[in-house]
């Protein structure tokens, strides 16, 4: 007994290792979010925006009314802003705890600024390489600003960082990490980053912009991230209206799964995408005989289904392929694990290939609960 | 000898695992990763293979003359200059071994953990910790090794834990896709990261039941090499060939992009510090035990306890040499292996074939 007493002692002795620095944690600013913009004037080439909770404002005891400050400077950097605005403030930063990077519009399409910054915030020591980062409409610091006065944010983890969570239930957009953007464009040189604009009083992620080689090359809409993240298996839920029969059907996916299989021609390499979605019914008024029992009409409201995710996924692909050359379903990185061979010898001018290739898309329906009522 | 000075077998197994995991655990999936890509895993559990013939080479020579130390029977089979000779060489890797490590812990504790402490303090008080260990005989360490070997093995299961919900074992493929030719290189990085197991020298002889004592630090053995595979596996399964390419510390790294829900669990880099930091007290205190040893013996004093003191400023000023990380790797770190390569696989070699020449001679 003595000993395990002994033992959880000294182990207790590993996690005791909190205090550096002899600094108070209120006298640090945590930020969570960091917007890059390019500097339109003359000076150093960024405007860096910063925003951090204010902890006087927050709790019950509040002594100040702002809940979020949001400050911005001239810098080369994100480093050299967050120095320098600590000349302005009363504390320093601390970044370990950073969520979300805005990256400004005009910046994106500076591919060397932007492999400079991730560069540069991948090899910091302390910031989190699980920050999100998204790409703003306008420039970043707007969007900070925005913030302010979104009406229904969270205030202490901040609204953009709640939104950007793994967990949400839609593929209108998907959350991109840091490091996964990073191995995204490794190998396949693409890679995808959500969008973020003001909405009225709300913020608004949707859609994604496409990176090739750090450099933002166009848009992707809503569905067209949809048809995306469907052809990465990225999808975890999500809803969507299709007509049928002059009425509104209201799907939603429970599950989707996809399987992805190589087809080697003589000159040309093809690639075939098996997609199973899985989902319920939601919403549908079927006008004639509304308790009809019919498998047959199921069998219809699936190819109904299927034709709107066909025309999305054919749209998308059509986009990618001949308009942007751009890989985003991660094909590349699909043939470089499991056909390394063919993948030697494609991988040099990769774009042209994909452009090239037959995607045959594949998507089968199933509705497998339609609710409580017939 | 008393019971209560002998080593159990258990012990010596703590012993090999934890004073060969120490310092390079951080940055040993990055340079297997540069330098055999997807297929980094091979030169790993090769070389920890090629290990096994030089541990049963020393478990022979001891067999062959029981009831001896490693320095008698060294200077019997080798003759005392010849033998002195290697003691030095062994003793000047020990000392930049040594200093290559403190160093190694200051920075990186300066850089994840204490940022404004002056690194000379930590290099001090780090070297200060381990000579009160060193001062005491090899079963007091392999006592100490017998207690920290679980928290080596619970650290291994917790990376796991904590990453398991994110990876994507896809990125280890593909497989078999390097340049073979790129083996031997990969071997050579991989072969260092298994130092540590020249502790057996000082261990076998005081070990309970000899007869099993081989098989425990084969067991041993097996351990570090199942630790460094699940550690690599781990990180390459996490970032990627070219994303670990890139980490000059994956095994940190990879506990930075833990993301799991609800949070509580995150930045756990302190965590990982604090369990590396153990692995390597366990890695310097046999090494530093070890250089007094040699040191009483080269001077023929009866307590090797006398020297451990002295050595400190050495190590200190040795350490403080190289300009950065970089520069360390490059002088200090090769010469490590160099010497390396002269006093922990040939000395035990030569031993062996000499005593077994010996011995046949001295039978026929």
């Amino acid at each position: 007994m003595k000993k395990i007493i002994l033992l959880i002692l000294i182990i207790s002795l590993i996690f005791t290792i909190g205090c550096w620095d002899m600094v108070e944690i209120n006298q640090w600013l945590f930020p969570y979010s960091i917007g890059i913009d390019i500097n339109p004037d003359e000076g150093d080439p960024y405007i860096i925006t910063i925003s951090y909770p204010n902890i006087y404002g927050i709790g019950k005891n509040a002594t100040q009314e702002d809940r979020v400050y949001v400050v911005s400077t001239v810098a080369t950097s994100i480093f050299q802003g967050a120095n320098q605005l600590s000349t302005r403030l009363q504390y320093p930063f601390y970044l370990k705890h950073l969520r979300v990077i805005v990256l400004g519009h005009e910046l994106s399409k500076d591919g060397k600024s932007i492999r400079q910054i991730i560069d540069g915030i991948n090899r910091d020591f302390v910031i989190n390489k699980k920050v999100r980062i998204v790409s703003a409409e306008g420039t970043a610091r707007d969007l900070l600003l925005g913030t302010l006065d979104a009406k229904r944010q969270e205030v202490i983890e901040g609204a953009l960082f709640s939104m950007l969570r793994n967990d949400k239930k839609t593929s209108r957009y998907t959350p991109q990490t840091l490091t996964d953007f990073i191995k995204d464009t490794d190998i396949g040189g693409v890679a995808l980053m959500p969008r973020a604009a003001q909405h009225g009083e709300d913020l608004k992620i949707f859609g994604g912009c496409i990176f090739k080689d750090y450099e933002f090359i166009g848009h992707l809409g809503e569905t067209e991230n949809r048809a995306v993240a469907l052809m990465r298996g990225l999808v975890k839920e999500d809803l969507i209206d299709v007509p049928f029969e002059g009425v509104n059907l209201s799907y939603s996916v429970t599950s989707a799964n996809v399987k992805r299989e190589l087809i080697k021609k003589e000159n040309n390499l093809g690639m075939k995408i098996n997609i199973v979605i899985e989902g319920t019914l939601r919403e549908y008024i079927h006008e004639e005989n509304p308790t009809r029992r019919e498998g047959n009409l199921l069998k219809r409201m699936e190819n109904a289904i299927e034709k709107v995710f066909k025309e999305e996924i054919d749209r998308t692909l059509d986009m990618l392929q001949k308009k942007y050359k751009a890989d985003a379903l991660q094909i590349g990185e699909y043939i470089y694990k499991f056909h390394p061979n063919i993948w030697k010898e494609v991988y040099k001018d990769w774009d042209e290939v994909f452009s090239e290739m037959e995607i045959d898309v594949d998507v089968k329906v199933y509705i497998r609960g339609k609710g409580l009522v017939e | 000898m008393a019971k209560e000075n002998k080593l159990s077998n258990k012990q010596i197994k703590a012993l090999v695992v934890s004073t060969t995991v120490g310092i390079g655990i951080l940055s040993l999936p990055n340079r297997l990763a540069i330098a055999n890509g997807n297929d980094g895993w091979i030169p790993l559990i090769l070389s920890g293979l090629l290990i096994i013939p030089i541990i049963m080479a020393m478990d022979k020579i001891f067999q062959m003359y029981p009831d001896q130390d490693f320095f008698s029977i060294g200077r019997e089979v080798l003759g005392k200059w010849l033998f002195n000779i290697f003691l030095v060489i062994f003793f000047i890797y020990l000392l930049i071994l040594m200093s290559n490590i403190v160093r190694n812990l200051g920075e990186l504790v300066k850089a994840f953990l204490l940022v404004t402490t002056p690194i000379e303090v930590l290099i001090i008080s780090f070297i200060l910790v381990t000579s009160y260990m060193a001062r005491d005989n090899i079963q007091v360490i392999g006592r100490a090794a017998h207690f920290i070997y679980p928290l080596i093995l619970g650290f291994i299961i917790f990376l796991i834990v904590v990453t398991l919900p994110d990876i994507d074992f896809t990125n280890m493929l593909p497989v078999f896709q390097s340049d073979f030719s790129n083996i031997p290189k990969g071997m050579d990085i991989a072969f260092f990261s298994y130092i540590g197991y020249e502790v057996l020298l000082f261990a076998f002889p005081y070990a309970e039941k000899k007869e099993n004592t081989l098989r425990s630090s084969l067991k041993g053995l097996g351990v570090v090499i199942l630790v460094y595979t699940i550690i690599y596996v781990l990180t390459m399964a996490q970032f990627g060939v070219y994303s670990l390419r890139r980490q000059s510390f994956p095994t940190l790294s990879i506990v930075r992009e833990v993301d799991l829900p609800g949070y509580f669990v995150e930045n756990l880099d302190g965590v990982v510090m604090a369990f590396w930091v153990l692995a390597v007290f366990t890695t310097m205190a046999p090494f530093y035990f070890a250089s007094g040893k040699v040191l009483s013996n080269l001077f023929n004093t009866k307590d090797h306890s006398l020297f451990i003191l002295p050595i400190a400023p050495i190590i200190y000023i040795m350490s403080l040499i190289p300009r950065n990380l970089v520069h360390l790797n490059e002088t200090l770190g090769k010469y490590t292996n160099y010497l390396g390569l002269v006093t922990i696989v040939l000395m035990p070699i030569i031993i062996y074939f000499v005593a077994l020449f010996k011995t046949r001679r001295q039978s026929k």
